[in-house]
């Protein structure tokens, strides 16, 4: 499998310049990356994953049936 | 804005509405990742090998999961299906965040080629069985805007996150959270089918079964596999054997269509810019629009092919893919013929009627539709994984077959073997379409055409629904 750039927008950021010169381009590990930050990252997705279940769970409870037996009443 | 307003408060157009935020958000993950790359490549000190299987392995979760993905969605609901899909997206991207290196990297891509495999299959079953065959086009054309306007959008929204905050990290952290709202319009807006919706009206149901239909059936067999009578359905499904669904020349044919077609549109808008820069010698920005004019004809291409389908051709689905194969197969081997010094002006036409060639074929616009009448709406998750299982297994192998085209010369790349191949596949595609079964008129169209207009004989096993 070639490597290739799989979107214009990636071409853009690719022959902009060298990478590693660019804004945007951390350290390999998350943590000295998002440095002091660190905490609140991992509080924002604790979060949304929170919200994530809360929404599973809410729709995989949901029970489907045909309104007054097929019989819909006008509205 | 007073006529919008009104066409939200049906209850298909709300149902319509969410499917598309999904689809929306299904694209602008598949595209986010590869818009940062070269990001994260410099941060993770990735090789080009490592690059090409990271891409590789989300490609093969999606191609694998597509004859599983229509049974979950025919046997769960799509309603559910979706949930799951835009949940997994949410989850996904953020621990996308926390990669160190390129395995992590990798197995995050298949686990979201797998997670965002289910999503088509359950977008294009709620349309299915939510709009009428009369405008069923028009409102599947919709739905698939999404897929044209995600790409063209992301790099505006991911990279400049990126680089106002200094991390590529902080593009997933942000992006994970537009599926909550998402989540939160299934919870409140879909329901599987619209009999079982309790806030759809009376009048509401009689456009979308008809009064007959609504008269006729009451039942509660949601799979029209099971059904043993025609009373045991719900209104606007008919009795579909499994034998009907999988031993189905239509199916066969589009799983083929779908292949050809998929290669051919993954492989030109992936490696378009890398063509402009290295084959045309365009400037880096030109280069890299030649992709956006692509899809920008791609969007264009959808919002026409449900109106000619619905209004013009009377609901006739398979002559779009016809025109479509052709269109696509004449200007890429138009396209093949550029090189150094071509006017900009002629790169931007070729590729903007490419795209929206290729966005008429039975993987871009109108599948859904085809599927619910040449099976049933109850049948639509099922035949679709196969036709999608097709086009997936055609984008998984454009890349490497594109990169071993490309030529080496002294000039530098040469693409014009890369673009012949396209144009083939167009070609390849267009007959697959010429064999498919046109509903409406009971044979082929090209059968229909050349017989002056006569209709043919072909029936499905149990009897189509009134419209």
């Amino acid at each position: 499998m070639a490597a290739h750039i799989a979107h214009s927008g990636g071409l853009i950021l690719a022959l902009a310049g060298p990478a590693t010169k660019m804004r945007g381009v951390g350290p390999a590990s998350p943590v000295q990356d998002f440095g002091p930050l660190w905490t609140l990252a991992i509080a924002l997705n604790v979060i949304n994953t929170i919200i994530v279940l809360y929404y599973l769970v809410r729709i995989w409870r949901q029970e489907e049936r045909p309104v007054t037996d097929g019989a819909v009443r006008p509205r | 804005m007073e006529a919008v307003l009104r066409l939200f408060s049906h209850r298909r157009y709300q149902v319509l509405g969410t499917a598309w935020l999904a689809w929306f958000v299904n694209y602008i993950d598949r595209t986010k990742t590869a818009a940062l790359l070269p990001l994260i490549i410099a941060s993770l000190g990735m090789t080009t090998r490592e690059t090409g299987q990271v891409l590789f392995w989300f490609f093969l979760g999606y191609a694998c999961v597509q004859p599983f993905a229509g049974f979950f969605t025919d046997l769960i609901g799509p309603k559910k299906m979706l949930a799951v899909t835009i949940g997994a997206f949410s989850v996904f991207t953020w621990t996308m965040a926390f990669v160190g290196n390129w395995h992590e990297l990798a197995l995050r891509n298949l686990l979201f080629g797998i997670a965002q495999g289910f999503e088509v299959t359950a977008g294009s079953r709620l349309t299915a069985t939510w709009f009428p065959p009369a405008t069923r086009g028009r409102a599947f054309a919709f739905h698939q805007t999404a897929y044209t306007i995600a790409p063209i959008l992301v790099p505006f929204i991911v990279v400049p996150i990126a680089q106002i905050t200094g991390s590529w990290r902080w593009s997933f952290l942000v992006v994970a959270f537009f599926g909550l709202p998402i989540l939160a319009a299934i919870n409140k807006f879909i329901v599987d089918r619209p009999e079982r919706d309790s806030k759809i009206t009376r009048a509401e149901l009689d456009v979308i079964f008809g009064e007959a239909e609504l008269q006729r059936k009451h039942g509660q067999v949601t799979d029209p596999a099971r059904a043993h009578r025609i009373e045991e359905l719900p209104p606007g499904e008919r009795i579909t054997p499994y034998g009907e669904i999988f031993a189905n020349r239509n199916v066969a044919l589009m799983f083929g269509a779908g292949f050809f077609f998929l290669l051919a549109g993954w492989g030109l808008t992936t490696w378009l810019p890398t063509y402009g820069v290295q084959q045309l010698k365009l400037p880096l920005l030109i280069a890299a629009s030649l992709s956006s004019i692509s899809y920008l004809g791609a969007l264009c291409g959808v919002l026409l092919s449900g109106v000619l389908s619905d209004v013009l051709l009377k609901t006739k689905r398979t002559p779009i893919w016809l025109l479509g194969g052709l269109l696509m197969a004449a200007t890429i081997g138009w396209a093949s013929t550029f090189r150094a010094g071509v006017p900009i002006g002629t790169a931007y036409l070729a590729f903007f009627i490419a795209g929206f060639g290729a966005s008429w074929t039975p993987t871009g616009t109108l599948f859904a539709p085809y599927l619910a009448e040449i099976l049933t709406p109850g049948a639509v998750g099922r035949s679709l994984g196969v036709v999608v299982l097709g086009g997936m297994l055609g984008s998984t192998v454009a890349q490497p077959l594109t990169a071993a085209m490309v030529v080496q010369t002294p000039a530098g790349p040469d693409f014009h073997r890369a673009f012949l191949m396209f144009a083939a596949c167009g070609v390849l595609g267009f007959l697959c379409c010429a064999g498919l079964i046109e509903p409406r008129v009971r044979r082929t169209y090209l059968g229909y055409l050349l017989s002056g207009g006569r209709e043919g004989t072909w029936q499905p096993t149990s009897p189509i629904p009134a419209a």
